[in-house]
């Protein structure tokens, strides 16, 4: 749910009598392009970011001006802006940038943004020095060091707190209270990867608090590579030989308001277009059209791909296609299917990574585990041709993939038969990638239902085709116990500084995190803490209640263990909010544990699907603190999760639903190198 | 280049050439000395050591500046990992030819409320 001004929602009131649906545009796209690639060189990938406005055709009737990464080699001369693209190319649906383990990602940011004359947080108490839209960089997913800049090292690491403010908007005046590091005009970034960095699919965004919103529907986004998808599937020879016809898509889902005038909303309103089409709308092929009357006066909604709105995905192969899909959406939870055209029913496809891991179940897995170690992400189905023993893991087939911002998935993609299996496609044979709209709960809002792509199917699979991929790898070892990554990392922790007032948790105590709104009729979302005892009784004197962002000092402080060698903790996180709610960490990856059903006690799952992001679901009932929680007046339904954590630093943790984030549900964590 | 960047270009030219009129290294050091002073000492650390500054008017077309905007790197003695911060300030000429610091560093911000909030560390 957005928080709205009372005028606001009282407009919006008014406004709902003679509400009128307009027709969407339909725009045919042509085929799916794959994203702009720089790859890295001998270790190092060396980038100019430049951050501005750029004139979009893509989008809409009307041109707009879009909010996007002009990213190209950093240019020799130390220049700010990037040589002029051809006539025709789409920044606003991002640039990959290809690395490898071991690689160094170094990055000149440069702010040339145009003002966000319509934050709405610019009205909040020292805020208004966002309506100057400062802006940074996150690379999202990424397990390294947020190092901040020494004398010896001026640049940063993947550290969101720090600001560059483009000194063409103005500068901040009396009364501003700017948060963190403060630049003009650009910063320098460098990032390195470990070399035992798993292979996966990351991606890149703005992360300014206040504005996350509007950078992100404004088109603030990019995707990362570590590695490619070879390096975690089909190891042995019969498979590796396959994996080698399949072609590899990369998917960056987008999506943008626009006025009726031609203005991007970067001020994303939820309510926007309705959540199902009405009986006389047409289509929703890519966009969705805003409801006459309200504030935003109409305009459509765009839901892009690659920057495309409503383009066509030819898989010309029968064996299929990798799609490596990430969304970029703000504040959008897409919930994704591959509808068959002629029969209507969701297609089977293969889950082999989620959020950058490649997912590796243990061969034996039951199917309620393999339901729950995907959380409420993947609706987990049996996959065609799973013959116990047959592979080294058990492999993770969907018919609907759930993805809230920040999520990425990668998928086999082919066409399948009622029963999962690889079929031959008809001369006709298509499908339509959709997402079928998602309500986030009582109080929360509802997503709207958009076609997002039509795809073609042709040809038939090679003979002796598998009918699942073997992933393997490293990947879930490796981030489960980081021991190889924590060495990697051992310089950059140590340059932490090593706090004295930091203490372990006890053995067999976990850390609460409260989701919620800020007590006290306060409107702000928040997050609130309290530690947890070997029998899940609230440590006496830990209990913080829910309260809003503070930029200026961390809530938590986490040692890591001796050595600095990765210290594993259990987080429970309880949502006391009629929403759901995004649970995301910076700098790990984590696993979501389940109760023993006989013992009631938390059990990790046996390899499977790690996450750096996971929704939590909303409370049923009537809670506005924590107090009513206890005191029962609704029902939490907690997630909780094992993180081992590696890096030393600080660091967020926060809903990844931006309208939250930028609320103040988003909290500072220290991690501390020790001695 | 964009005529607001090139301004800000010359201007900081003119910082870096001693220029009158825009605050200095010892003027921003000195500046937040007595505001901290001023304000609540205790409160604000007294380890910061500026290193640099690079400072506009906050008045556009203005060099002789009745306020200024400085960018400006700092360290703090007591933080051996030699961390670089990184602030903008604001600064206001007096007639005694110091600057008042106006914004940025301790000088700053309207209370934000955090109920019932105590830090953990």
């Amino acid at each position: 749910m957005r928080i709205a001004p009372l005028q606001a929602i009282v407009r919006r009131l008014v406004c709902l009598v003679g509400v009128v649906i307009l027709g969407s545009v339909s725009a045919q796209a042509g085929p799916l392009a794959e994203l702009p690639v720089l790859k890295s060189q001998s270790g190092v990938l060396d980038v100019l970011v430049v951050a501005r406005g750029d004139k979009l055709a893509s989008l809409g009737r009307l041109p707009t001006t879009a909010w996007v990464y002009d990213i190209c080699p950093r240019p020799a001369d130390g220049s700010s802006s990037c040589p002029p693209k051809p006539p025709g190319t789409n920044l606003y649906g991002g640039t990959r940038l290809a690395l490898q383990p071991g690689d160094t990602l170094r990055m000149r940011l440069v702010n040339q943004l145009p003002p966000a004359l319509d934050s709405e947080h610019a009205t909040d108490p020292g805020n208004a020095y966002l309506r100057l839209n400062p802006t940074n960089l996150h690379t999202h997913g990424l397990i390294v060091s947020p190092r901040f800049p020494t004398k010896g090292n001026p640049t940063y690491g993947d550290n969101v707190f720090v600001m560059t403010l483009n000194p063409d908007n103005g500068l901040p005046g009396p009364g501003d209270v700017l948060h963190g590091d403060v630049r003009l005009s650009d910063t320098e970034y460098e990032i390195k990867i470990p070399n035992s960095h798993p292979a996966g699919l990351h991606w890149l965004h703005a992360h300014i608090h206040g504005l996350t919103v509007n950078q992100l529907s404004g088109g603030l986004s990019g995707v990362i590579t570590i590695g490619d998808p070879a390096d975690y599937l089909c190891k042995n020879a019969e498979c590796s030989a396959f994996l080698k016809s399949l072609p590899v898509r990369h998917i960056l889902l987008k999506d943008t308001q626009i006025l009726k005038s031609g203005t991007l909303l970067s001020e994303q309103r939820p309510d926007f277009c309705k959540y199902k089409p009405s009986d006389n709308e047409t289509a929703r092929q890519g966009s969705c059209a805003g409801v006459h009357g309200r504030p935003t006066g109409g305009g459509d909604w765009y839901f892009s791909l690659n920057g495309q709105v409503f383009p066509h995905i030819p898989v010309a192969r029968g064996q299929g296609e990798i799609w490596r899909l990430t969304t970029g959406s703000a504040t959008v939870t897409y919930d994704l299917g591959l509808r068959d055209d002629a029969s209507g029913r969701d297609m089977v496809m293969q889950v082999l990574s989620v959020d950058g891991v490649a997912v590796q179940p243990d061969a034996d897995a039951t199917p309620a585990e393999m339901m729950s170690m995907g959380g409420a992400k993947i609706a987990s189905v049996p996959c065609p041709g799973d013959l116990p023993g047959k592979l080294a893991t058990k492999p993770l087939c969907a018919t609907r993939i759930l993805m809230l911002p920040s999520s990425r998935v990668e998928l086999w993609v082919a066409h399948r038969d009622a029963l999962g299996r690889l079929a031959p496609a008809g001369a006709k044979a298509s499908a339509t990638l959709y997402t079928a709209g998602y309500k986030t709960g009582p109080a929360g809002d509802a997503w709207p239902a958009i076609d997002l792509a039509r795809v073609s199917f042709r040809g038939t699979a090679v003979a002796g085709a598998p009918q699942v991929l073997a992933v393997t790898g490293d990947a879930q070892a490796t981030l489960r116990d980081p021991r190889r990554l924590g060495a990697e990392l051992q310089a950059a922790n140590a340059a932490f500084p090593r706090g004295l007032d930091c203490p372990a948790l006890a053995p067999g105590h976990m850390r609460r995190i409260f989701m919620g709104f800020t007590p006290g009729g306060s409107v702000a979302f928040g997050l609130g803490y309290e530690e947890l005892d070997e029998n899940g009784q609230p440590v006496p004197g830990t209990f913080l209640d829910i309260a809003p962002f503070d930029a200026d000092r961390p809530t938590l402080c986490v040692p890591l263990g001796a050595g600095n060698s990765p210290a594993v903790e259990r987080w429970e996180m309880v949502n006391i909010a009629a929403e759901d709610h995004n649970f995301h960490m910076h700098q790990v990856k984590f696993s979501l544990l389940s109760r023993d059903r006989i013992s009631g006690r938390l059990v990790p799952h046996r390899g499977g699907v790690l996450h750096d992001n996971v929704p939590v679901p909303h409370a049923q009932g009537d809670c506005e603190s924590v107090s009513d929680w206890r005191a029962g007046r609704c029902t939490a339904y907690p997630t909780t999760v094992e993180i081992p954590f590696t890096v030393a630093g600080d660091f967020s943790y926060h809903c990844h639903l931006g309208e939250h984030s930028d609320s103040g549900m988003m909290a500072r964590i220290r991690v501390r190198a020790t001695k | 280049m964009k005529p607001g960047a090139a301004a800000f270009v010359l201007a900081v030219a003119a910082a870096s050439a001693g220029a009158a009129g825009l605050p200095d290294v010892a003027g921003v050091q000195a500046a937040y000395e007595a505001a901290r002073s001023a304000v609540d000492a205790a409160s604000h650390a007294n380890d910061l050591v500026i290193q640099s500054a690079r400072c506009q008017p906050l008045s556009p077309g203005r060099q002789a500046a009745a306020q200024a905007a400085c960018q400006i790197d700092f360290v703090r003695r007591l933080e051996p990992e030699g961390r670089l911060y990184f602030e903008i300030v604001t600064l206001e000429a007096r007639n005694s030819g110091a600057w008042e610091l106006l914004s940025g560093l301790c000088k700053t911000r309207p209370p934000v409320a955090h109920p019932g909030r105590s830090p953990a560390i």
